[in-house]
């Protein structure tokens, strides 16, 4: 946290993504409490049915103390409702890469500095055996990974693995970024307001706030994306925008050969759900999980391909819900949007979920149920119908419950210290270990 | 909108029938809906004995019965396990505890260990770091051991019951839960002319059972979802031919505490089940390569010593319903499909169905993307839990006999081959949906079965070996130690039969 500038993250805040003039938030935590094994959300839409106008984000404790600019830790006793919820970081990334680079160093991790120039490859198996740098010298190994960005030098340069194209799904393929002065109160959530062609996060640091605009190049000029940036600059801007071009989408063979793809040469999905570090941890654990050993085994490297093509795809379906679950008809890139086709999967799911607040996810998934509740909810993907089992409680019964846990909630947020204060106590930056 | 379910009718009155019916009745306690039992006396030729896994006995907290009731009432004993005899080869005994064994080292799971020790010629006794296969191999029980802290792992248990009697307690339950009861055949159904939707059952009298939605617990011959809705049969006996379980009673076997004993023969398998007091002996059979009169004269040998003269014949076929939840119809039990009951029988699927059905009950349009997704989960299950059993029959298990060859060299889907290579090459799992048994039960049954990786986790060889052999044998020493002193499964369960109903013990 101290080294990379770090602030606390409860959860992300979207809006205008319905509906221009609506915001929800997706929190990191649980909605209400579950009665007689039924999920709580259910009771939340028979409320709903009659004429309760509670917003759904009054029974979720890391959402109403976010609101609050309040934070603190979870608890671990599963009877308190400060279990109810976990936690995530802003930080500054270069800060982050620099941190892990003298963590790596430490173990003993030497670190080439040098442009590759050519790949030699094994002339019958196509293996890797070497890359050649610029100024001459070799560096043989016998497991690549390559984390060379969107080029990916060794798994699409050398090895051609192909690359699918998502953007029919996911149009946004540019962004720029640019920081400004930190923002008063220090909010513990991240913010996601959408633009007539894409959208921009608010990150708040310790020492600044990042900001960027995601947008479509086929929608939007680069100078219009770059004057809504700076119109909407939440403080002080110190810098020019940088640029960054993607393609969202997935190397088809995340490990081709002797080689393994993982961060930007492995896919790129926009930062919508913070899932980018996300993905390179998963591949990571991946590896070892999968370590191989020589020869190399096929059903091995299968499985991998085929977890990590999984994940991709579940996240990617994620984040289309976002852009799908609109009424937005204000742009064009909107109305591309709501009518798009989408994944067949995502379709299912979500028809499952407004034919009767089921939210189907695949049990490895890093989305679970609360996750897609918040963000179907949230866009107003709204079930027809709930479990008829709510009706084994009497309505009173119901009102009454879930005004104790509101009220539980409220009280539990307004007991932690401003997130501003439990920065300053427990990590702040220069401060000493 | 459309009206919510009023009236539930499940056709069927055996375990699947009444499991469901407590399972709905407990779901929707105060709620204005009618559960309503039509028991057309399907329940005979059902087999005498249920055998569960650790999973199975959630559904029994879910209704609320203490499982000390559940143990006293079935006439249950504790299962630890599985003990194969004759199998993988003849002469062959194996034993497949519940649980895991030993801890992972790091993110490397514990059988890397195991394979790396064997491969350097050591010998290394899977089972020597099983707590359950220790308790079950002293014959020892307890519920919570009062010495499992880490690192030994709390006992991972299922039940052996006695079927009759675990039906009547869930009838029981379910009748003082309001279900209502009517004894009586089924003559046909009358169906929704626009959509096929079957709007009630026909009695002999010309009385007629309406309902929103059917249960058809029915048996084998699935008279709602097969004969009346037409839902194909996929047939599985190509890869699993066994379709008969002959069963009968026997005397009581101390050598049997906290296992049910599955021994393989040229025909098929002799099952043991140990009930409180008597043992049920089962004969597992496949009738293309053992009639049915020869089966009653081998199991009359195989063994045990009989109490009755008593027989039961469950005729069964491998395999599932196309569809299990069909326009308003959801079947359950046999009439969903069967599974040979060799590692757990027919309840375990049942329970898990009705839990299911719960999560996705619909209203009177039974839309039928809940179908959809109730199918997809339920076949998943199916499916991974026939890939499970095919490790039984799977080299280097046995083939010595006509009925193994076929077992055998009978048809694989592309969803065990690539469970099997994976395993095979470097002992590492994949990752599966809807899937009934725990990693860690995957592992010991391909072990078990001798189907040992060729090579293990290459991140273990950055530890050191004799370190990790230090701190292994510690620990099944400690695992060794911790069973002896646990009360013996007989002393354990006299024990919690002699405390009062409101007593004491495990809930």
């Amino acid at each position: 946290m101290r080294e990379t500038h770090a602030t606390f993250k409860l959860g992300i805040e979207f809006v205008d993504w319905h509906r221009t003039g609506d915001a929800y938030m997706h929190p990191f935590g649980r909605y209400g409490q579950d009665l007689n094994g039924v999920a709580f959300h259910h009771y939340w839409l028979r409320r709903r049915q009659q004429d309760d106008t509670t917003p759904f984000a009054a029974y979720c404790l890391p959402q109403v103390a976010a609101k609050l600019g309040r934070f603190d830790y979870p608890d671990k006793d599963s009877r308190s409702v400060k279990s109810t919820f976990a936690y995530a970081f802003h930080f500054d990334a270069s800060l982050y890469a620099r941190y892990l680079r003298k963590y790596s160093e430490k173990l003993g991790v030497r670190r080439t500095e040098g442009k590759i120039v050519d790949v030699r490859q094994h002339a019958d198996t196509g293996f890797i055996e070497s890359v050649v740098l610029a100024d001459g010298g070799g560096i043989e190994g016998e497991l690549f990974i390559d984390c060379s960005g969107f080029p990916g030098l060794l798994i699409e340069g050398a090895l051609r693995a192909g690359y699918e194209d998502w953007r029919h799904w996911l149009p946004c393929d540019r962004a720029l970024a640019v920081s400004c002065s930190k923002l008063p109160g220090l909010p513990p959530y991240t913010r996601a307001t959408a633009r007539s062609a894409g959208w921009q996060w608010r990150i708040p640091l310790q020492h600044r706030t990042g900001n960027g605009h995601v947008f479509s190049s086929q929608y939007m000029d680069e100078d219009e994306a770059a004057s809504i940036l700076l119109d909407n600059a939440p403080g002080e801007v110190f810098a020019e925008p940088r640029l960054l071009r993607f393609t969202p989408g997935k190397r088809k063979t995340m490990w081709s050969h002797n080689c393994i793809a993982i961060g930007l040469s492995g896919g790129f999905l926009e930062p919508l759900e913070s899932t980018s570090i996300y993905l390179i941890q998963a591949a990571i654990m991946k590896l070892i999980e999968f370590f191989p050993a020589q020869p190399f085994s096929r059903p091995e490297i299968d499985e991998f391909n085929r977890q990590m093509s999984t994940k991709f795809d579940e996240v990617r379906d994620f984040i289309i819900l976002h852009y799908k679950a609109t009424e937005r008809d204000d742009s064009p890139f909107w109305k591309y949007c709501r009518s798009m086709p989408i994944p067949e999967e995502l379709e299912r799911r979500m028809q499952l979920f407004r034919t009767r607040g089921i939210a189907s996810h695949r049990s490895s998934e890093l989305f679970v149920e609360t996750n897609w509740i918040a963000v179907y909810l949230g866009q107003q993907v709204i079930p027809a119908a709930c479990d008829p089992r709510v009706d084994c409680l009497n309505a009173a019964t119901i009102e009454q419950r879930l005004g104790d846990m509101k009220a539980h909630i409220r009280k539990a947020a307004e007991a932690m210290p401003t997130h501003a204060e439990f920065v300053d106590r427990h990590c702040a930056a220069g401060a000493s270990g | 909108m459309p009206a919510p379910i009023r009236k539930v009718v499940i056709l069927g009155g055996g375990l699947a029938g009444w499991a469901a019916a407590a399972g709905i009745a407990n779901s929707l306690r105060g709620a204005d809906v009618s559960v309503t039992v039509v028991d057309a006396s399907t329940s005979t030729g059902e087999p005498p004995a249920e055998y569960t896994l650790p999973a199975t006995l959630k559904f029994f907290e879910y209704l609320g019965i203490r499982e000390a009731d559940v143990v006293r009432e079935t006439s249950a004993t504790y299962r630890l396990g599985t003990g194969f005899r004759e199998w993988p080869q003849r002469g062959a005994r194996m034993l497949r505890p519940f649980g895991a064994h030993g801890v992972d080292i790091g993110f490397i799971p514990f059988h890397h260990f195991v394979v790396r020790a064997r491969q350097a010629g050591e010998t290394a006794e899977f089972n020597a770091f099983s707590m359950n296969a220790a308790a079950a191999a002293h014959g020892r029980f307890m519920y919570a051991p009062p010495e499992a802290r880490a690192p030994l792992p709390r006992l991972e248990y299922g039940l052996c019951m006695d079927r009759p009697q675990c039906t009547r307690l869930l009838r029981r339950y379910a009748l003082t839960a309001g279900v209502r009861e009517i004894r009586c055949a089924v003559a046909g159904v009358c169906r929704r002319k626009d959509d096929g939707f079957v709007e009630s059952l026909l009695l002999p009298d010309d009385n007629m059972i309406d309902g929103d939605l059917f249960i058809d617990c029915s048996g084998q011959q699935a008279l709602l979802v097969g004969e009346m809705l037409g839902v194909e049969f996929l047939d599985w006996s190509a890869s699993l031919p066994c379709d008969r379980m002959l069963t009968a009673t026997a005397e009581a076997d101390a050598s049997l505490a906290t296992l049910l004993r599955c021994t393989a023969a040229e025909h098929g398998w002799l099952l043991e089940i140990p009930l409180q007091q008597r043992t049920v002996a089962g004969m597992l059979f496949a009738t293309r390569y053992l009639s049915e009169e020869a089966a009653v004269a081998r199991l009359a040998t195989a063994g045990p010593v009989y109490t009755s003269v008593r027989r039961t014949m469950t005729t069964f076929r491998n395999g599932h319903r196309a569809r299990f939840w069909d326009r308003n119809c959801i079947a359950l039990g046999s009439a969903a499909g069967s599974i040979e009951p060799l590692i757990f029988s027919e309840f375990h699927l049942v329970q898990s169905g009705v839990t299911r059905l719960m999560r996705m009950f619909p209203d009177t349009a039974c839309d039928a993307r809940l179908a959809e997704e109730y199918n997809n989960e339920t076949r998943g299950e199916f499916e991974n839990a026939r890939d499970y059993l095919l490790i039984n029959y799977s080299a280097p298990a046995r083939r010595d006999s006509a009925f193994w060859q076929a077992a055998g060299n009978g048809p694989r889907g592309a969803s065990f081959k690539r469970k099997l290579d994976v395993f095979r090459s470097s002992g590492r799992l994949v990752s599966l949906e809807n899937e009934t048994f725990p990693t860690a039960q995957w592992t010991a049954a391909w072990i078990s079965a001798g189907l040992w990786p060729q090579d293990y986790d290459p991140l273990l060889d950055r530890m050191d070996a004799g370190h990790l052999r230090e701190h292994f044998s510690r620990m099944s020493a400690a695992i060794d130690a911790a069973a002896t002193k646990l009360p013996t499964h007989d002393a354990y369960l006299s024990d919690l039969l002699g405390k009062s109903v409101q007593g004491e013990g495990p809930v």
